[in-house]
């Protein structure tokens, strides 16, 4: 042991020699060494700086090109863009139109409607089930089924749209058909062709897309509420039922809320199952029917842009479904900026900033 | 007297032989000449003959191989050979040839008759098509060289449904001559012809005709004919209807008439199914089966008309629901819907070849190639090689009709009675 000690320390003894020999050479921090690296750190910098500028630039320059894109249609029809309803046969038309003389006229209010009516309705069923589900896995259920119930929720979140589709398309819509009897389709055929594939498949197929978003980020925010807030208001003699509805949830609500809006994007975007289950017919549902209102085929922008796409190589198709992507694009900022703003409102109010 | 008898007595029986020299065949029989075309051996239905040192092909198996068509007028002993890029005119026993309507030019030899078969000689082969023609006499093995020899990079695009077919054709085409390159690529038909005018394409598939726009604005684009598609009307199994007259689809499908009890049919209401905007078989559909029809020029698709991406999800929508009506192309025809017949003619290859217009199937389209002014030698290749024995040959498995007739122009290809 000594010997191998008295062997360590020489070793070390001539290292230190040899590095204070050729200090100049082998020293980290020399001068030049400290000059070097700081020109090193400020190129760095400088470097990230200007990629993430870079990457801000890049998406300023696709709002720029999808809106100049569509300006034209914007420009020619106005307001009544938003508020005319005869998209199937104007993009028909526009499509077939001799090249010299491109057809303009353009109005997508039945798909501004559908996408509207699929996304709210969708959200009507999802959002309760999807913040019950979440308080069910996160309070009440027992231990070993939590892990198999949360890892559940993650695989159907990450399940590719077009599986949504298809079963939407061999089981939601055969169910609604079964609904339909020969009688009401005559009643409605100089309207809509009620095939099953309807307003109420969409919206069906949507809540069950959106469901797993909503139900993984409340079971975040919910997780991520202070143990001792729980813990205080047990100890004050409140049940576990009212702890959960009067402390954790009003806590926990600015991240819900993030969460319905992200959701709410994803069903306004959401396109290939659309086009598959909602009929691809721009039809305006009408609530006073009732039940029949709801079977009435919707076509979505979403679904437009994908369905119509064999016509982007007409210049007003083109430009047109551009606009229908503008509309859309526009939706989905103000949807992301406005979870930012209820986070920031509703901290504030619970007096959580 | 006697001494016009002598001549008469002592010519005629010359003269008689001459006759039969020049007729009766003396050709030779070049028995086991193998031919090679493009590295594959062809198989003729005659063998090879030689007459005054020059070797002669049957013009059929010729024509096929090359993507050429013969027109034989027996009145007057001529026959003509169609390709994309020149249209040979000659006729038996006279040695020269008529190239493009104008353009003489002097053969070694004359092209012949033996028996039924035209034959053409080697010289014609190699100066006027201008393949490359190698004749071995000592190994007796004659090569032809067409489409291997075929250098650089050919930008084709346009309709659909012919994207596939010409996918299928380059690949072909490719495998026995590396050094062609294409690139192919969709976007309809419309698309595709501004393109080719712009110079963007070689080559613009159409599966419709040009419009009269398009053929003022541009007066110079030749048409290359290739084959024929149909378009079918389907109705669902369980409907009993079998047959529809063509006004009666027209009224279906603009809206005038909803219930299938107006069409002979049960009194439940009808389903039309269209195809998205955009998709080549709609566009033929209402070219060629709506709009001729209708008096004012700017009919409409009924607005309940359920719009599908493509042919398959139309036909499975027919198969779906009891009360549809939807048109899908041809090849997509199966036992799962039923094809009715319009006007009591059948949908198949021979109402869709049909030249009597009254027994024709009307939703039909051609597809062809369109070049802006007269072909380049790479584009004439290419456009002959889709109409060779090997393109023939993907058409048929597409489910297209190869159009035998290409050269004869609409104006004469179709009668009334």
């Amino acid at each position: 042991m000594i010997n191998y000690s008295n062997i360590l320390i020489g070793v070390i003894i001539i290292n230190t020699k040899m590095t204070s020999n050729k200090q100049d050479k082998f020293m980290l921090f020399s001068k030049r060494n400290i000059k070097l690296k700081n020109i090193k750190e400020y190129f760095g910098e400088k470097l990230m700086f200007i990629l993430s500028f870079f990457s801000a630039i890049i998406i300023l320059i696709l709002f720029i090109y999808i809106i100049k894109k569509s300006w034209k249609v914007f420009d020619f029809n106005g307001l009544d863009f938003i508020f005319n309803n005869n998209f199937d046969q104007q993009i028909f038309f526009a499509f077939i139109a001799p090249p010299g003389n491109p057809i303009w006229d353009f109005g997508i209010g039945g798909l501004i409607i559908g996408t509207l009516a699929t996304t709210f309705g969708a959200l009507l069923i999802a959002v309760p089930l999807g913040i019950g589900t979440a308080i069910v896995i996160t309070e009440l259920s027992p231990l070993w089924s939590r892990r198999f119930l949360k890892s559940l929720v993650n695989f159907l979140a990450s399940l590719p749209s077009i599986v949504y589709g298809l079963l939407g398309l061999m089981v939601v819509v055969r169910f609604i058909r079964s609904f339909i009897d020969i009688e009401l389709q005559s009643k409605y055929v100089s309207y809509c062709q009620l095939t099953g594939k309807s307003l109420l498949a969409g919206i069906i197929v949507l809540s069950f897309m959106i469901l797993p978003i909503i139900t993984s980020l409340t079971m975040d925010s919910l997780k991520s509420v202070p143990k001792s807030y729980k813990e205080a208001s047990l100890a004050l003699g409140l049940s576990h039922w009212r702890t959960i509805v009067k402390v954790i949830i009003p806590v926990a609500s600015p991240g819900i809320i993030t969460g319905i809006i992200l959701a709410t994007g994803t069903a306004v975007g959401e396109s290939i199952a659309m086009s598959m289950v909602t009929g691809s017919v721009a039809k305006i549902p009408n609530p006073v029917t009732g039940f029949t209102g709801f079977i009435y085929p919707v076509l979505t922008l979403a679904a437009a842009i994908v369905n119509k796409s064999q016509t982007l190589s007409g210049e007003s198709t083109s430009a047109v479904l551009f606009a229908c992507g503008a509309v859309l694009l526009i939706a989905c900022t103000v949807l992301s900026l406005s979870a930012k703003l209820v986070n920031y409102v509703v901290r504030r109010r619970l007096g959580l900033d | 007297m006697t001494f016009r008898k002598m001549i008469i007595i002592v010519f005629f029986p010359i003269l008689m032989v001459a006759i039969c020299c020049s007729t009766a065949s003396f050709f030779v029989r070049a028995d086991n000449v193998k031919v090679y075309f493009d590295g594959e051996m062809l198989s003729l239905c005659t063998e090879p003959i030689i007459n005054e040192d020059s070797v002669y092909l049957p013009a059929s198996d010729i024509c096929n191989a090359f993507g050429a068509a013969i027109e034989i007028d027996d009145m007057e002993g001529k026959f003509n050979i169609h390709m994309a890029e020149a249209t040979i005119e000659m006729k038996e026993g006279i040695e020269f040839v008529n190239l493009n309507h104008g353009t003489i030019i002097e053969l070694d030899n004359s092209p012949l008759i033996n028996g039924d078969e035209m034959m053409i000689s080697l010289s014609l082969i190699k100066d006027v098509i201008k393949a490359d023609v190698k004749y071995n006499a000592a190994k007796k093995i004659i090569s032809i060289d067409y489409f291997s020899t075929m250098k650089g990079t050919l930008r084709i695009g346009g309709s659909e449904n012919f994207t596939n077919t010409c996918l299928r054709v380059v690949k072909s085409l490719k495998e026995i001559n590396p050094d062609f390159k294409a690139t192919v690529m969709g976007g309809g038909s419309t698309s595709g012809f501004q393109a080719c005018v712009e110079g963007i394409y070689d080559i613009a598939n159409m599966s419709r005709t040009l419009t009269p726009d398009e053929k003022y604005k541009n007066e110079d684009v030749v048409v290359n004919k290739i084959a024929c598609e149909g378009i079918a009307i389907v109705v669902n199994k369980d409907n009993p209807v079998d047959s529809i007259e063509w006004g009666d689809i027209v009224r279906i499908y603009t809206g005038i008439y909803d219930n299938w009890d107006m069409v002979k049919g049960e009194d439940k209401p009808i389903f039309v199914n269209i195809q998205e905007p955009g998709s080549s078989t709609l566009s033929t559909f209402y070219d060629v089966g709506i709009k001729p029809l209708i008096e004012d020029k700017k009919a409409i698709f009924t607005d309940t008309a359920m719009p599908h991406t493509s042919n398959g999800l139309s036909r499975q929508a027919v198969t779906e629901e009891t009360l549809s009506i939807g048109f899908i192309s041809f090849p997509f025809i199966d036992d799962t819907v039923k094809a009715i017949k319009v006007s009591n003619i059948e949908p198949n290859k021979e109402s869709v070849l049909e030249t009597n217009l009254k027994k024709r199937w009307i939703y039909t389209c051609y597809l062809s190639m369109v070049t802006n002014g007269e072909p380049s030698e790479l584009s004439a290749k290419f456009i002959n090689y889709v109409r060779s024995a090997k393109g023939r040959e993907v058409i048929e498995e597409e489910g297209l009709f190869y159009l035998d007739n290409f050269y004869i122009d609409d104006k004469f290809l179709y009668t009334m009675e």
